[in-house]
């Protein structure tokens, strides 16, 4: 059956594996110049940094009118960053002896290779088994490929609110979008293979990072890299947190009793199940999806916040990838990492960076803007401590001069500068849902919970981190005054920040009122301050161990050295680690405010990063213990520690492979075009991409049913052909235009109501006129929403286009506008 | 009162004090003289014959960017220097089919005029008979009537190949900077297939390296390995950085419009994904294999004789230079390309054709070179030398005799043509009896005895003729005659395959109509009588990409003034309309929801060449026709309603 899935889409994936090497290859004359830090000059880093340029490019081009959104256009792109790229390699005085070259790195080039390959089919092979476009946000991924595909000139269009452009970062849609048009697939299509690319680019590049990390240390490494890298693969894209071990398979099995699960706390998993099974057909529907649910808000009383309260979401990529949704922090991840090495370079390169570095940095880090906003903080982080790393090792004295400090600082106001410049155009439209910060008062992170997040990395990192301390100590004299003066400064700030924002929020009459409300509920202040700090101690260990972390790695970091200077490697290992720990450890105090008011995004995407960040340092910590530790005893217990993470974080991505393959796709048919099975009808499928022929490239406006969000009923025929239909999921068009949405669409879901379900033909009409509707979608989801006499207006007035079944398109004429009710 | 009288013989002359203010040579004379036949053979007639698909697809995207009112979308231009020389005649002269092909006449000449540049190089007269043949071409002659991008390319190669000999030369920076507008005009401006055509001269100059190594030691007396040095020296010599930006600089201005059309950027980039798309994607559905080939047999076969010929003449005489090695190359890498390039369309065909006129030219200077090696009772240089300035004339006799006989024998052979197609059977045995037996066909016969004869006589006239004044002078004659043949002939096929007999040649597998003519007046006529002449007809045409009918095309470009004309995907969107124009296959059953008038329009006419009779191919490349019908059409029918037709007045009729 698979060797029949090949040959019929065999070539899909061959195109896109063409296409992504040959996005590498424009820019591999500009790696081998500027990223002469790394040992392999970021050869392996060559895909994505390609395709972040390219697509930069790209858009830039098309922003200032210069190109249009078609496969021309990229092929002009890929050209001038090839150009450019070759220019640089013949200007640029870094020689490079290929003989030696290619000797000393051949078989790691090869293995990335290989594991490139591997990861992008086998997670191809995979979404085939599960194309899955239906489920969670989806549609809403899916809705944007397919209007950028469609739209001719940038900014594209937004499919779910005809008339509007996009207002999310969607430079990773734009980067599926562009691989879809070279390679002439559908976007449903693309939806899949997007999937399969960033899974294998994400895992190439932490491969990529880490075995340039090895090989600064230890020039010959070979065999070491090469594990050491896949670890870091591994680590990064395939396991998972603790929440599977340790309380998803006791709950789905039926073991462990009520003390062990309310130990634990985790949403819907505080009971024992009532039957267990060791089958995992009886298991709970999307049993996995709980790996992403494990951090859970309390009442000051204990009990677990109601269930409308928007709880965090701690997903992983492995998960994401599990799930299947093409959102924006899937799409940065491989950029994240790209950045990691782009900063690891920074160090290693042994200059200082000069303007083509910071081109390129602002280019290729930057681009995190436009990806995933989020991002910015912890790859902004590390590159910059990168640069204040490199000093700090040029200075050899475990101390930074004001000259470093002010370069350091100098070196971020720039490359921030230049990045903001380079995608102005996107930020001069965008429209953030965030307003504010909010002040973590009540919710600082219940240790078990964080405990089953990262315990792969607790464990692997704190080994590494005692017997490193250990290592340094022998060498240099920890400089204990200057970590913890920053973590003073820190937790300072932290406490400060939080107190600076529960005063303004009690100048917040609206705040003010519901905090007072809250705390008479619990019976004044005097009940209330205690139960706060009851929580803020019982919740501290989190606060302490990140704080102590952040500790460790600062007195390590700027140890003075007895005898030699500290090399950068350990430097940016350690870097790497205080920067998660950082980032772990805001929410503890801040969280951003948004639509849902709570920290469930804060968490979400911090946690992401820190994983990632963790994942890598992991690896590396691995290969330094197991190839530096003194004791045979040290290197055996690590090693068992490993064995032991692997062996319980593994197996979710083993089940719940096999829980989307064989449970749940059973009866689908093999293929990457998730496009049929999205809707329910088969005939509204058919309709959809009939009309889509029909109208071609013209610019057409239609109208669906709508109703609610997450459901891919709605909205569908523009999420299918990226023909803007007048509103889609209201819910989100209102997260992303915030409090401009009502001024400029606010009516649209009333007047989509009115339309489909009033029977008076002059009132469609003039809802038709003026909006500029030029299609009725009629369909299965109209015909079970809406009352079937509101069809019969169409039918009298309008003509049928498209029929299948009873599935209808509409068209709207200005004779039928014109024209009196029968 | 003289004091000393002279004679008048000793009174100095009248202009030998004078300054000399102008001179006429007679070379100046000859290209003007060349240069204003080509322009007139360019210009004559074009607007006769309409637009092709192709044509009208490019002309509508640059009149579209002019009047974007106009109806249709415009399908992404492709050629920068096409849509810009057009967009230029649009502006300055209006649209038309004479300023539609205005910039292909300007490129041809310019084809030409390029040939001046080697003028230091090749001397006088070499360049002169490379000139001629650039002009008088069959293939850049039709290329210049249709105004095909190829001929872009074509010039954007010239100079390059001129830019990139200097350079070899002399590296200044001058030269450097034209090789890289030549190489941003031929890679990005022309058109996709010229990225193409920079890979095949790439590829050329790869092997010219490769075949010069190997003929190094022999020829220069030095080692192949001296060569190559010599070569990356001189490479290195090169001021890249001035090549780069120049390429950069003319492609980026050219395209843009020096910035005041940044979308024209976008023209770029479809040049490029056309080059890329060409490898798999034909230009035209009912194209043939090797299409290319299919063009140079039928329009060019005899240049390609002298190519051939000449080269091998060259070569026997040891005065083959390394431009022609490199011109035989780029014939060759570019047939093969040709060979499997899908897009690949009948311009395409100056990739050989331009190579093949150098070779070509330098044969026919070496024609003029007398020598009397093959006369071994000439003793010495002196004997020679007085044979020769007594014989001299002897090859124009051989030359005139030779012309002579290649006419008789091309009546002939368009007479064997005419009598296969008189014979409408497919069955060889009885198609042979009949051409032996029937007496309606005795012309045949007669005729094709006289085409064997005359072959017979001209190998025995020639070695008769060599025999009495050595083969040099009869292969110079017999060169020259040839020559003489195919320039003539090659004049009539290309003006045939653009002018004439353009609806059933192969230069374009689908010509239009001049039907399109009369559909245009029919809507000028109708405009005249409802618009008093203003173009506001409101004309609804039913989109149909399998009838021919598309929003870019052809079509388009006849509504092209009709700002009030559009462009629907269904029939519904057409009932009731004043002015409908549907294709034909549509009229069965229609109702249009009232009563209308209809009248019928031929729009272009596919000619399946792929599906000729092999029996009749003798007959088509004489006759330029067929007994069965080769031809597919793409029909129409205008229809008026009834009010439109009775003359109502627009007030008085209904909405």
């Amino acid at each position: 059956m698979l060797m029949e899935w090949f040959a019929r889409e065999g070539h899909w994936v061959l195109s896109w594996w063409l296409v992504a090497t040959l996005a590498g290859a424009a820019v591999l004359p500009l790696c081998l110049r500027l990223l002469n830090g790394l040992a392999d000059r970021g050869v392996l880093l060559a895909r994505p940094l390609g395709i972040v340029l390219i697509a930069f490019v790209y858009w830039l081009l098309n922003m200032l009118g210069f190109l249009q959104n078609n496969a021309g256009g990229v092929l002009l792109a890929w050209g001038i960053v090839a150009a450019i790229s070759s220019y640089l390699f013949f200007t640029l005085p870094r020689p490079l002896a290929w003989r030696q070259y290619w000797r000393e790195n051949r078989l790691l080039l090869i293995a990335g290779e290989l594991l490139f390959i591997a990861l992008f089919v086998g997670w191809a092979i995979f979404r085939a088994h599960q194309h899955d476009t239906a489920s969670t946000e989806k549609p809403m991924d899916l809705m944007f490929i397919s209007s950028i595909m469609r739209s001719q000139t940038f900014p594209p269009h937004d499919a779910w609110l005809a008339g509007y452009t996009i207002s999310y970062y969607y430079f990773g849609y734009l980067m599926a979008a562009m691989f879809a048009l070279v390679t002439h697939v559908s976007s449903t299509v693309a939806f899949s293979l997007t999937l399969a690319m960033w899974f294998a680019l994400a895992g190439l590049g932490a491969f990529a990072v880490v075995i340039n990390l090895v090989r600064a240390q230890v020039n010959n490494a070979r065999w070491g890299a090469i594990g050491a890298g896949v670890l870091a693969t591994v680590f990064v894209v395939l396991l998972s947190n603790f929440q599977f071990p340790l309380v998803e398979v006791p709950y789905q099995t039926g073991i462990g009793d009520t003390a062990y699960y309310d130990f634990w706390r985790t949403q819907q998993r505080v009971e024992p199940r009532a039957q267990g099974s060791s089958d995992p057909h009886r298991w709970d529907y999307w049993w996995w999806f709980r790996a992403s649910r494990v951090l859970t808000d309390f009442e000051l009383n204990g009990s677990i916040k109601p269930s409308w309260y928007a709880q965090p979401i701690d997903e992983f990529p492995q998960f994401s990838f599990l799930l299947g949704d093409v959102h924006p922090h899937v799409m940065a991840l491989p950029f994240g990492i790209l950045a990691m090495g782009l900063a690891l370079n920074l160090l290693l390169a042994g200059r200082k960076p000069d303007r083509y570095d910071l081109v390129l940095y602002a280019a290729a880090v930057g681009a995190l803007i436009f990806l995933n906003t989020w991002d910015i903080l912890a790859y902004w982080t590390v590159l910059i401590g990168a640069e204040g790393l490199r000093r700090l090792v040029v200075r050899g004295r475990g101390t930074l001069a004001w000259e470093d400090i002010g370069g350091t600082a100098a070196f971020a106001v720039v490359f921030a500068l230049l990045s903001f410049a380079f995608y102005s155009l996107f930020l001069y439209s965008f429209r953030s849902q965030a307003a504010g910060l909010v002040p973590n008062i009540d919710q600082p992170t219940y240790f078990p919970h964080f405990f089953l997040m990262f315990a792969p990395f607790l464990l692997l990192l704190g080994g590494y981190l005692v017997l490193k301390l250990q290592v340094v100590r022998r060498n240099a004299d920890l400089n204990w005054l200057v970590g913890g003066t920053i973590i003073a400064l820190v937790l300072g700030l932290g406490l400060f920040s939080l107190l600076v924002l529960v005063l303004r929020s009690a100048l917040d009459p609206s705040i003010a009122t519901a905090a007072e409300a809250a705390v008479n509920e619990l019976g004044g202040w005097g009940q209330a301050l205690p139960l706060l700090l009851a929580r803020r101690l019982s919740h501290a260990p989190t606060t302490v161990l990140l704080a102590l972390c952040l500790l460790v790695v600062l007195a390590m970091v700027f140890a003075r050295p007895r005898q030699m200077p500290p090399g950068p490697v350990q430097g940016f290992a350690l870097l790497v680690v205080g920067v998660g720990a950082l980032i772990a450890l805001i929410p503890e105090f801040v969280y951003l405010a948004d639509v849902f008011r709570t920290r469930i995004n804060t968490i979400f995407k911090f946690y992401y990063m820190v994983w990632v960040l963790w994942a890598l340092a992991s690896a590396y910590g691995v290969y330094w213990v197991l190839s530096h530790a003194r004791s045979a005893a040290t290197r055996a217990v690590y090693a068992i520690v490993v064995v032991v993470v692997l062996a319980l974080g593994l197996p979710y991505a083993v089940f719940g492979v096999y829980a989307r393959v064989v449970v749940e796709a059973r009866q689908t048919e093999v293929t990457l075009d998730g496009g049929v099975s999205m809707l329910f009808s088969r005939e509204d499928y058919l309709m959809a991409r009939c009309l889509q022929a029909h109208v071609g490239s013209r610019q057409a406006v239609i109208v669906e049913a709508t109703r609610d969000a997450y459901n891919p009923q709605y909205g569908r025929v523009a999420t299918l052909t990226g023909i803007p239909t007048l509103l889609g999921w209201e819910n989100h068009q209102r997260q992303w235009r915030g409090v401009l949405y009502n001024a400029f669409a606010g009516g649209r879901a009333q007047d989509v109501e009115r339309l489909y379900s009033d029977a008076r033909w002059e009132t469609a009409a003039d809802i038709l006129q003026r909006y500029g509707v030029d299609y009725v979608v009629y369909g299965w989801t109209e015909r079970n929403q809406y009352p079937p006499t509101g069809e019969t207006k169409f039918l009298d007035n309008l003509e049928a286009l498209c029929e299948f079944g009873g599935s209808r398109v509409y068209r709207v004429t200005a004779d039928a506008l014109a024209r009196l009710a029968r | 009162m003289l004091m000393n009288p002279v004679s008048v013989s000793q009174l100095p002359s009248d202009n030998s004090s004078l300054p000399v203010l102008f001179a006429v040579r007679a070379e100046a004379m000859a290209y003007v003289l060349l240069f204003v036949l080509a322009l007139l053979l360019r210009v004559a007639m074009i607007d006769v014959v309409p637009l092709s698909e192709a044509e009208a697809t490019r002309a509508y995207s640059a009149w579209h960017s002019l009047h974007p009112n106009s109806p249709g979308v415009p399908a992404p231009a492709d050629s920068a220097l096409t849509f810009w020389a057009q967009r230029l005649a649009f502006v300055t002269l209006g649209g038309s089919e004479f300023t539609a092909r205005l910039g292909g006449v300007v490129a041809g000449l310019l084809l030409g005029a390029l040939a001046l540049l080697f003028r230091g190089r090749l001397g006088v007269t070499r360049t002169l008979f490379f000139s001629v043949l650039l002009l008088f071409n069959p293939i850049t002659l039709a290329a210049s009537r249709t105004h095909d991008p190829a001929l872009w390319g074509a010039c954007c190669a010239l100079l390059a190949a001129w830019s990139a000999w200097q350079l070899w030369d002399t590296a200044t920076r001058a030269h450097a900077v034209w090789l890289g507008i030549a190489l941003g005009g031929l890679a990005f401006l022309s058109g996709g297939a010229g990225l193409v055509y920079l890979l095949v001269l790439l590829l050329a100059s790869g092997m010219l390296l490769w075949w010069s190594m190997r003929k190094a030691p022999l020829a220069w007396d030095i080692p192949a390995s001296r060569l190559l040095a010599l070569a990356h020296e001189r490479a290195r010599a090169v001021s890249w950085r001035a090549v780069v930006l120049a390429t950069v600089g003319v492609t980026l201005f050219v395209s843009t419009g020096m910035m005041f059309y940044p979308t024209g950027l976008t023209i770029v980039a479809q040049s490029l994904a056309s080059a890329l798309t060409g490898w798999w994607q034909p230009a035209s559905p009912t194209a043939p294999a090797f299409y290319p080939f299919w063009i140079l047999a039928t329009y060019h076969l005899a240049f390609v004789l002298m190519g051939v010929v000449g080269y091998v003449f060259l070569a026997r005489r040891s005065v083959t230079q390394t431009s022609d090695r490199f011109a035989v190359l780029v014939a060759l890498v570019s047939g093969g390309v040709l060979a499997v390039y899908q897009g690949a369309t009948a311009g395409m065909t100056l990739w050989v054709a331009v190579p093949l006129a150098w070779i070509a030219a330098h044969w026919l200077t070496e024609l003029l070179v007398d020598r009397a090696d093959s006369l071994y009772w000439l003793i010495t240089n002196d004997d020679r030398r007085r044979y020769l300035a007594a014989h001299g004339w002897v090859k124009w006799l051989i030359a005139l005799v030779a012309l002579v006989l290649l006419a008789v024998m091309s009546f002939h052979w368009q007479a064997i043509g005419r009598g296969v197609l008189l014979v409408n059977t497919a069955d060889y045995a009885l198609l042979a009896e009949r051409l032996i037996g029937e007496p309606a066909l005795a012309s045949f016969r007669y005729s094709a005895v006289w085409f064997v004869v005359m072959a017979i006589f001209s190998v025995l006239l020639g070695l008769l003729a060599a025999s009495v004044w050595g083969s040099d002078a009869m292969w110079q004659g017999l060169g020259w005659g040839f020559f003489a043949f195919a320039f003539v002939s090659g004049l009539g096929g290309g003006w045939n395959a653009t002018q004439t007999q353009a609806y059933s040649e192969i230069w374009d597998l689908a010509t239009t109509h001049q039907d399109t003519q009369m559909l245009r007046r029919t809507l000028y006529e109708v405009s005249m009588r409802d618009t008093r002449g203003n173009p506001d007809l409101p004309v609804v045409v039913l989109l149909s990409e399998e009838d021919g009918i598309t929003a870019h095309g052809l079509v388009a470009w006849l509504l092209r003034d009709y700002p009030n004309a559009r462009f629907v995907s269904t029939l519904a969107d057409a009932r009731r309309q004043q002015v409908v124009l549907l294709p034909r296959p549509q009229a069965q059953g229609l109702d249009l929801g009232g009563s209308y008038v209809g009248q019928s329009f031929r729009l272009r006419s596919h000619y399946r060449i792929d599906a000729l009779d092999p029996l009749r191919v003798m007959g088509w490349l004489a006759q330029r026709r067929t007994l069965r019908e080769y031809f597919t059409h793409d029909d129409s029918i205008l229809w008026l309603r009834m009010d439109v037709y009775d003359g109502v007045p627009v007030s008085q009729r209904l909405p």
